[in-house]
């Protein structure tokens, strides 16, 4: 009977219960603040000044990246011009100078940078006229050919490296040898793969800017190295029976068909060629 | 913050701080230390945030404080509470009777999972609305109703 009664009591008396129960904290309220009052007394909110000096670091930190990234993106942004073969491609750099690439040949510069430095990279065959300014430098992989301003061609490809200048100063550097010249109009230079340097005067500097004029203009040139640069101005592919030797010497217009320029070549020493797919031509 | 904001800060929400760090582990003179660790840290940060988030701060730091430094340290649970009422309208054997209860209500206090006993705890005993409690927990309305039915039912089945 009795144990009936409890359990109808209990939900009742548990809630009455929980109702009256405190939690017997040892130590007051007013306990603990006079406890915290000495620990915040010898503890100044240093934390403070500190975080405000992380954020300056973290500012100064982002601001520095930010730069860094903005010089690398000034130094190293870049453009390339290309002409391919068959193809003559003109453009002006940021200062107005000009410069016409010749077939098969590749020019790159940084636009960003160009205030800075008037540098640029070629391979193949290009001429240049320049703006007076800063020092203007084009480098390929056997010079350097510096100059302040004036017009010059660059011939800049495996089998040669020939700088012919028009006006104004050149300076020409070899990169492995580190042995340099200066030319003057009319003057030309060429450096062989183990860095010399060979000086000479040209009767005919035009004859070097003839692929402007749509003109092939050779003096004494390997027969070999005829034949390359005809492959690039009429974009064609020439390959060889066997070595060709001796120069060539003459001059014909480069907006010709090709077999007809190919017998001009030919005719002098005494080969043939024959035309397979795909503009290949075989001499024999 | 100002000493003086800091001190009102102080008389707000110690209570509420304290008792909680109780509620998760049954010791008195652990909750004074931590809830006062916790205020101590708010000082020396000083955080721009307003007052209505700082209640939720000073939860999560008390929480945080605990958890690192002592749990580990206090495995055994021992939940203690006195009577505050007087037995004077009470028979003897009722008053025999609410010992006893007390006793049996400790016990599965200390047995309760301590997730539904923080809930269970904030809305008996300092009687705040579920609302709140998901506030300074950081739970769900939702999550907490439901650890509340289920501390309800712990209670029960061990009291019966």
């Amino acid at each position: 009977m009795k144990h009936n009664n409890d359990i109808e009591k209990k939900p009742a008396m548990l809630d009455e219960l929980i109702d009256s129960l405190s939690i017997p904290y040892s130590k007051s309220k007013e306990d603990v603040w006079a406890s915290l009052s000495r620990q915040i007394e010898n503890k100044p909110a240093k934390t403070r000044r500190l975080n405000y000096n992380k954020v300056r670091m973290v500012w100064a930190a982002a601001m520095i990246a930010l730069l860094v990234g903005l010089g690398v993106l000034l130094r190293f942004y870049h453009y390339t011009v290309e002409a391919k073969p068959g193809q003559i491609a003109n453009f002006f750099l940021p200062d107005g100078s000009e410069v016409i690439l010749s077939a098969g040949s590749e020019a790159t510069y940084y636009p960003l940078w160009w205030s800075y430095s008037r540098k640029v990279t070629l391979q193949g065959e290009a001429f240049f006229k320049v703006q007076k300014g800063k020092t203007f430098s084009v480098k390929s992989k056997r010079g350097i050919t510096t100059v302040v301003g004036t017009s010059f061609d660059i011939y800049a490809r495996p089998d040669n490296y020939r700088v012919v200048c028009y006006t104004g100063k050149v300076w020409v550097k070899a990169r492995n040898s580190k042995q340099k010249i200066i030319l003057t109009p009319g003057e030309k230079a060429e450096i062989n793969p183990k860095g010399e340097i060979k000086f000479s005067k040209t009767t005919n500097p035009n004859q070097f800017t003839s692929w402007i004029k749509n003109q092939f203009v050779f003096t004494s040139i390997p027969v070999q190295s005829v034949f390359n640069e005809m492959a690039r101005r009429f974009n064609v592919t020439i390959t060889f029976e066997k070595p060709l030797e001796g120069n060539y010497t003459g001059n014909f217009p480069s907006d010709i068909p090709v077999e007809k320029a190919l017998e001009i070549v030919c005719k002098p020493f005494g080969l043939s060629f024959e035309k397979k797919a795909g503009r290949t031509y075989v001499i024999k | 913050m100002t000493e003086r904001e800091f001190k009102q800060l102080f008389d707000t929400h110690f209570d509420e701080i304290r008792n909680y760090i109780w509620y998760r582990c049954g010791d008195g003179d652990l909750a004074s230390d931590v809830a006062q660790e916790s205020f101590a840290k708010l000082w020396e940060k000083r955080p721009y945030n307003d007052s209505s988030k700082l209640r939720g701060l000073l939860f999560k730091m008390a929480g945080d404080i605990f958890i690192s430094n002592y749990r580990k340290k206090n495995s055994e649970l021992k939940f203690r509470t006195t009577l505050t009422q007087k037995f004077e309208n009470k028979t003897p054997e009722e008053e025999l009777q609410y010992i006893e209860l007390k006793t049996k209500y400790e016990k599965a206090l200390n047995e309760m999972p301590e997730t539904q006993r923080v809930v269970f705890l904030m809305s008996r005993h300092e009687k705040k609305r579920y609302k709140e409690i998901a506030e300074v927990t950081g739970l769900g309305i939702k999550a907490v109703e439901k650890r509340m039915s289920k501390a309800l039912q712990f209670i029960r089945e061990k009291i019966q």
